[in-house]
């Protein structure tokens, strides 16, 4: 009975987030607390890889994959967000050109939504016009697999051994993603830039 | 290191998403989670589950906690009746009733609203509900993690505006009927709403568990006028195996003398929380979840607390 349910629903905002999703097998809406507890992350991940503007359709797919698949989700971890960033990032992964045209643009300026939030602090490093060229250059060029993986980590802050569970890839290829990713990243920052970074960070 | 941190500055340019936001996504996936059905079926799921949501967040057309002048003010304490201590549960339910008759008599009209506030859980609960169901209400949940506004489409000539994760719709309605939000077609003594709850019952026949919930449902559905009140506590006294349970707590985390409706299923035992002196109905609490009433009035608009 759907009254019985409701009632018992009530103290599910206590649980692990693997609790909740097994219970949501037997009561699907139970899937919400999911949801309200880890969209606001994974919509502004997809917000950064493909824009706000695509984010709110993909963070949709995001979640319904999930409710979809939610059977299938490994109760031995009590956090859904690797799961949750994995499957985020399946999504993405088939906007790319998207994803590519969305760092080229945002080479030239910052997106409106951060002016309340963020102001000044990020204006600093941000005005650096050459220095947005150059981030956002070498974020359009990596390789997706290696791209992944670095933010994930720089931006999303998973650990390695979550980013590995997210993308279903051993630690060790994690770590070699990484350096490459950040190798790649210092190159296009280069040898003479060095001094800028150091300025807009002392800034900051 | 440099490129690392550079990179997260870039990354906070991108603030977390809001609530707003998040509506569409949200309702796009409450709606993948109740499978569309036959046209039949859907209207009444459409209407429970409308009802469904203000009971969740509630408990109790009973009686006001905290009320206003347009409504139902809870009397201030029965004299001389069995101490709270030694109370059993037949005796609890009667001073109910008996607690419920004392309540000045409101008969509400059919354009105005119940406007409820409750406390599921961690979450706040405000609904507005027609009254005779053929107004648009509305239900705002508050929790941790945000704020959702649901409109409950009034239902016209048999056709409701169609929500999705919500919102309605534009220009698209669907068949209905009306779910008033106070019912005048309920009995008003305890013999015939016996009757009334037998003919209705969502359990198996002495399932007691189950009919504590139909019970509760009744509280929280709907408005409910003095003598029916009454007329639910006292039939619902009838009721076998019945426990009084002390010193138990609402979902507000207020004491009172609990009622518990044993479970003949391990569905986790009902246990409906009363005020240890005036009787009033305060919610739910025990191992099914808890929830407590905070206010109830009959009010004008939607929007309209007092």
């Amino acid at each position: 009975m759907n009254r019985l349910r409701r009632v018992k629903a009530v103290d599910v905002g206590k649980l692990t987030d693997a609790a909740v999703i097994e219970r949501s097998i037997r009561d699907p809406e139970t899937f919400a607390v999911i949801f309200d507890r880890h969209a606001p992350c994974i919509h502004r991940y997809l917000a950064r890889r493909v824009g706000a503007g695509m984010a709110d359709d993909l963070a949709a797919e995001t979640f319904l994959a999930a409710f979809r698949r939610r059977e299938r989700f490994d109760t031995a971890h009590p956090d859904a967000r690797p799961w949750l960033y994995g499957i985020a990032t399946n999504t993405v992964s088939q906007y790319r050109r998207e994803e590519e045209r969305e760092y080229r643009l945002r080479q030239a300026y910052v997106p409106a939504t951060s002016e309340a939030s963020h102001a000044d602090r990020v204006a600093t490093v941000v005005t650096a016009q050459s220095l947005r060229q150059t981030l956002f250059g070498a974020l359009a060029e990596l390789s997706t697999g290696d791209r992944d993986v670095l933010l994930l980590i720089a931006w999303e802050e998973l650990t390695y051994d979550e980013t590995a569970a997210a993308l279903a890839i051993p630690v060790g290829t994690v770590r070699s993603r990484l350096n490459r990713a950040r190798k790649l990243l210092r190159d296009a920052l280069g040898g003479d830039s060095t001094l800028t970074i150091e300025e807009a960070l002392s800034n900051g | 290191m440099d490129d690392m941190r550079l990179l997260r500055q870039i990354g906070q340019e991108t603030p977390p998403a809001t609530t707003e936001q998040l509506a569409s996504a949200r309702g796009r996936l409450l709606a993948a989670m109740t499978p569309p059905s036959p046209a039949p079926t859907t209207i009444r799921r459409t209407t429970r589950k409308s009802w469904r949501l203000v009971l969740g967040g509630m408990a109790a057309a009973g009686v006001a906690a905290a009320v206003t002048s347009v409504l139902v003010l809870a009397p201030d304490r029965l004299g001389g009746d069995v101490p709270a201590a030694r109370a059993d549960a037949t005796q609890v339910l009667r001073n109910a009733a008996t607690a419920a008759l004392r309540v000045p008599d409101v008969n509400p009209r059919p354009d105005q609203f119940v406007y409820t506030r409750s406390q599921e859980g961690p979450g706040m609960r405000e609904s507005w509900m027609s009254v005779d169901g053929t107004r648009d209400g509305l239900i705002i949940e508050t929790s941790a993690a945000g704020r959702t506004e649901s409109i409950v489409p009034g239902c016209r000539k048999g056709r409701a505006a169609v929500l999705k994760g919500g919102e309605v719709v534009p220009g698209r309605t669907e068949r209905c009927t009306p779910a008033p939000a106070y019912r005048a077609d309920l009995p008003t003594d305890a013999a015939a709403m016996r009757t009334f709850l037998a003919e209705h019952r969502q359990g198996e026949p002495g399932d007691a568990n189950a009919t504590g919930k139909d019970v509760l449902h009744y509280l929280t559905g709907s408005y409910l006028r003095p003598r029916t009140l009454a007329a639910l506590y006292e039939a619902a006294a009838t009721t076998p195996d019945l426990r009084a349970v002390e010193q138990v707590k609402d979902g507000a985390g207020r004491s009172g003398i609990g009622i518990a409706w044993p479970s003949t299923r391990g569905s986790g035992e009902i246990v409906l929380v009363f005020h240890p002196e005036t009787y009033t109905f305060l919610g739910v609490g025990g191992s099914a979840g808890s929830s407590a009433v905070l206010a109830l009035a009959v009010v004008d608009r939607v929007g309209q607390t007092t």
